[in-house]
């Protein structure tokens, strides 16, 4: 078997799911290189913080401490550059969802092709409900990679499973009723934010398209369409907000016509 | 929720702290006495947030929680101003008031020993206003005399006396 790059994927995403174990066991033996987790971390003194959250401290509170500004400048400078790749690369629940679309009976689906946008407005209402209301607003409750953070903290901590832990399997069941990445493109907001930095720049890293090594450009759904985890087209010219450079699509295609790579481009 | 539950030194207004919390647990990492607990439930305010309930372990005001904090939820200060809540002794219950020994336990756990607890006439302990509801004199106290009060409920406390 060759190694190809969804291997490593897939290994970066075990390794980043197991941290939440190795990193307080580590800690106990006063090695402290890296600290925290996903939604304050720090390695080697460097901050990085959870966007959402700091956005949430932000508007709830009309300031933010210089740790946590710049820790979340920090882990969205790589959304800028790299796109979402947090979400296939390093989200403990992205992990899930992947292997919860390998199982037979869930389908990938792709019901609304602008479910960015859907996201946009039911986030948009639910934090403006929530303002209407005086209360902050509280989308890092919503976020899963949280959920998964704070129940392997609980765990370690005091032994018991805190409430929101139920999250994770109800969005897994969503996903498997709903098509695969359900929670992911429908309702996380901490993607939603991720995709909005991967718009920034006009040239980023992205899935390239080379019109004239494709060989099942016939094809619907082509091979790399079915390859998606997010059922997109990489064929397409623009950028698909979406698109969180897993990588899935190239491999696929390098059994084809290789018309797919990754590299940093124009975004249209 | 217990009624003596405390937040951590430094974290000030309740309303506050809860805004600027992100529930990433490092104080509860941090804290040397287990005293710095989690809150559980699905009440998505506090759920994640960290607490202490002094009757099961109080703080120690070693004061390793603030630094941890990344959004300063948990300010940084000195044990003088961690303004958790303030401890009253029944001088009915105090052993060394009653007259059957000289006790003095509170005294000598107290983390601020002679600011928060000083000894009038050398053996009666009195609680100052120095105190800030750290709760080791009432969960040390052999006799259960003194009650500790959160910080959002001294107005009652004093209100109920006056």
């Amino acid at each position: 078997m060759k190694l190809h790059r969804n291997h490593v994927r897939r290994a970066c995403q075990c390794l980043v799911a197991l941290s939440f174990i190795a990193i307080p066991w580590i800690n106990g033996f006063d090695i402290r290189i890296v600290t925290g987790n996903l939604l304050s971390l720090e390695i080697f003194g460097i901050p990085f913080a959870d966007p959402l959250a700091a956005l949430q401290v932000f508007f709830s509170t009309w300031s933010l401490s210089w740790t946590v500004t710049i820790g979340a400048l920090l882990s969205l400078t790589l959304a800028v550059i790299m796109g979402p790749v947090f979400c296939s690369w390093i989200c403990p629940y992205g992990l899930i969802a992947d292997l919860m679309q390998k199982l037979p009976f869930v389908k990938r689906r792709n019901r609304f092709s602008r479910g960015w946008l859907f996201k946009a407005v039911v986030v948009g209402i639910v934090v403006v409900g929530l303002g209407a209301m005086a209360f902050p607003p509280m989308l890092n409750q919503l976020s899963l990679p949280g959920w998964y953070t704070r129940t392997m903290q609980t765990l370690w901590l005091s032994g018991t499973i805190p409430a929101g832990f139920w999250l994770l399997p109800a969005a897994s069941v969503l996903d498997m009723a709903g098509g695969g990445h359900f929670w992911c493109r429908y309702c996380c907001p901490q993607s939603l934010l991720l995709q909005a930095a991967g718009l920034v720049l006009p040239r980023r890293f992205r899935v390239k398209y080379d019109a004239s090594k494709c060989i099942c450009s016939e094809k619907n759904p082509s091979p790399c369409m079915k390859s998606c985890p997010y059922g997109l087209d990489p064929r397409e010219r623009k950028i698909h907000p979406e698109c969180t450079n897993c990588g899935d699509c190239v491999v696929q295609c390098s059994h084809f016509g290789s018309a797919l790579s990754q590299g940093f481009g124009s975004r249209k | 929720m217990s009624s003596t539950q405390l937040l951590p030194p430094g974290a000030g207004d309740k309303k506050r702290f809860l805004q600027n919390c992100i529930h990433c647990g490092k104080c509860v990492e941090a804290c040397r006495f287990d005293a710095l607990k989690i809150t559980e439930g699905l009440n998505p305010m506090t759920a994640g947030t960290p607490y202490i309930d002094p009757e099961k372990a109080p703080c120690f005001l070693c004061m390793h929680c603030g630094p941890a904090c990344p959004t300063g939820a948990i300010s940084a200060i000195e044990q003088k101003d961690a303004d958790m809540g303030a401890a009253f002794l029944d001088k009915n219950q105090c052993f060394t008031y009653l007259g059957a020994v000289i006790c003095r336990t509170c005294f000598e756990k107290c983390p601020m020993r002679n600011t928060a607890i000083v000894l009038e006439n050398g053996y009666l302990p009195v609680i100052t206003d120095q105190c800030v509801g750290c709760g080791v004199c009432a969960y040390v106290c052999p006799r259960h005399a003194i009650t500790l009060i959160p910080r959002e409920r001294i107005h009652e406390k004093v209100r109920s006396e006056a």
